[in-house]
């Protein structure tokens, strides 16, 4: 997939001529300084804001995880999903597999933080697309549970090897989560480097550790 | 049960203050004792209480079914802001004049009878209007956008946008506004002189200085507008059942 664009709002220029290859059925991470873009970038594939340049393939099928849950606070949690894709078995499989059965009657204020954000991850899986979106999915939530939804999420793209572009400003996230990592600059963004990461999935070890190294210092310099 | 017993307690300091206020003034006329109140009650004929009751309750909910039609027809034409701008000026008529002198106006210019409907609507409509058009036009951006990235249809847009959100507002806007629309209507039917209604009767009791009536048909109201509420209440719970805590 092939993104080049260029987008401003008012006279900050966000990006210019910007151009990112993103690998199919891959995890893609997408990683870089606070207001770089990364958003922006998210919103621009989604269709949510506007632009100039080109997307290819354009789709206009995908999945978004946001950064917050934004669940119908007036359906219950096999109501969401249902209004996203009505086929029951596809449902009630992703419930059963994920260990949320028990919360298909519950509406999202019955639901803790970690729940809720477990229930968006399967809507975004559930909806009949190629291409998830995820923009920073685990921020509100505390270290252990973050961690605990990154396995979710492997599990979930290893069961359906969608393409995914992740935006997070946790490197060490990246490390785990990410098979291509891509770094971007400051506005307006330009993508200073993309790192194939074979260690994607795995515990740490010295290799992702100097990753997380190499990470690090793309975004500071 | 905390809270009832609490809310029990209210009640009853309320009760002590009336008895209390009326045993110092010890004057029937100005305010009546507990018991010639109840007494004048018990002496009510069956037939007076239902057609007094049900013509006023059948006032309030024709007049109340056509405002909410006309607010939510007005609120949906106005989503659009020159037509919002177009509309704002009558509605800021109806919420300043005085609700007295719309009376004595609408008396005049379109007879008693159905001074008592439309009366009601003149003070409810802005409310109901307002709290609709709010609703609509501050759609949450942040589910708009859901509805945009999973390509929701016309139909789905209208449900789970707007829908149970209005839904949740209207509720709200009803138990602001029907004891008020109640009380405006018995208010009509005391100064435009109808046939039947709460008001009718107070007027009544106030020309025969049988102030013990006039507190007695004013208690029936607040005994009609408690239930009412207490209605409402349980239909917010049977209807907008995310809002409660336990999801029962």
């Amino acid at each position: 997939m092939e993104i080049k664009l260029s987008k401003a709002y008012g006279n900050v220029i966000v990006f210019d001529d910007f151009n990112i290859e993103v690998q199919d059925n891959q995890l893609n991470c997408i990683i870089g300084p606070s207001g770089c873009g990364k958003t922006t970038l998210l919103q621009c594939i989604a269709g949510l804001a506007t632009y100039e340049g080109k997307i290819i393939p354009t789709t206009n099928k995908i999945g978004y995880v946001f950064q917050e849950d934004r669940l119908f606070p007036y359906l219950t949690v096999y109501k969401n999903l249902e209004i996203i894709n009505a086929n029951q078995s596809i449902i009630n499989q992703y419930l059963e597999e994920f260990h949320v059965s028990d919360l298909r009657d519950k509406y999202p204020s019955q639901l803790s933080g970690g729940e809720k954000q477990r229930i968006a991850l399967i809507r975004a899986f559930i909806a009949e697309s190629r291409l998830i979106l995820l923009d920073e999915p685990f921020k509100s939530l505390d270290y252990f549970l973050a961690w605990s939804l990154c396995e979710m999420l492997v599990k979930l793209y290893q069961k359906t090897k969608k393409t995914m572009i992740l935006v997070t400003h946790n490197v060490e996230m990246a490390v785990y989560l990410g098979q291509y990592i891509h770094v971007l600059s400051n506005k307006p963004a330009k993508v200073k480097k993309t790192i194939f990461n074979p260690h994607a999935f795995h515990k740490f070890n010295e290799e992702s550790l100097s990753l997380y190294n190499e990470l690090l210092n793309l975004i500071k310099g | 049960m905390r809270k009832l017993g609490w809310y029990g307690l209210a009640i009853l300091i309320l009760i002590s203050c009336y008895v209390l206020g009326s045993v110092i003034v010890d004057n029937e006329v100005i305010i009546p004792s507990l018991t010639s109140i109840f007494n004048y009650i018990k002496s009510i004929k069956r037939d007076t209480l239902l057609i007094s009751v049900g013509n006023t309750l059948g006032k309030t909910m024709i007049t109340y079914s056509l405002s909410i039609i006309i607010s939510l027809t007005l609120a949906i034409i106005a989503t659009k802001e020159k037509r919002r701008l177009m509309i704002k000026p009558w509605m800021s008529i109806m919420k300043t004049i005085p609700t007295i002198a719309i009376l004595l106006i609408l008396i005049i210019a379109i007879g008693n009878e159905k001074t008592v409907y439309v009366l009601p609507s003149l003070v409810i409509i802005p409310i109901l209007y307002e709290n609709f058009l709010d609703q609509i036009i501050n759609v949450d951006k942040k589910f708009r956008e859901v509805a945009i990235v999973y390509h929701f249809d016309v139909k789905k847009k209208i449900k789970y946008l707007y829908y149970y959100p209005l839904l949740e507002r209207f509720m709200l806007s009803l138990k602001q506004t029907f004891g008020l629309c109640l009380k405006v209507i018995v208010m009509a039917e005391v100064i435009a002189q109808v046939k039947h209604g709460i008001g009718v009767m107070m007027r009544r009791e106030n020309l025969n200085i049988e102030t013990s009536g006039v507190f007695a048909w004013t208690l029936i109201l607040i005994i009609i507008i408690v239930f009412a509420d207490y209605l409402l209440e349980l239909s917010s719970k049977k209807l907008l059942k995310w809002k409660c805590d336990d999801g029962n």
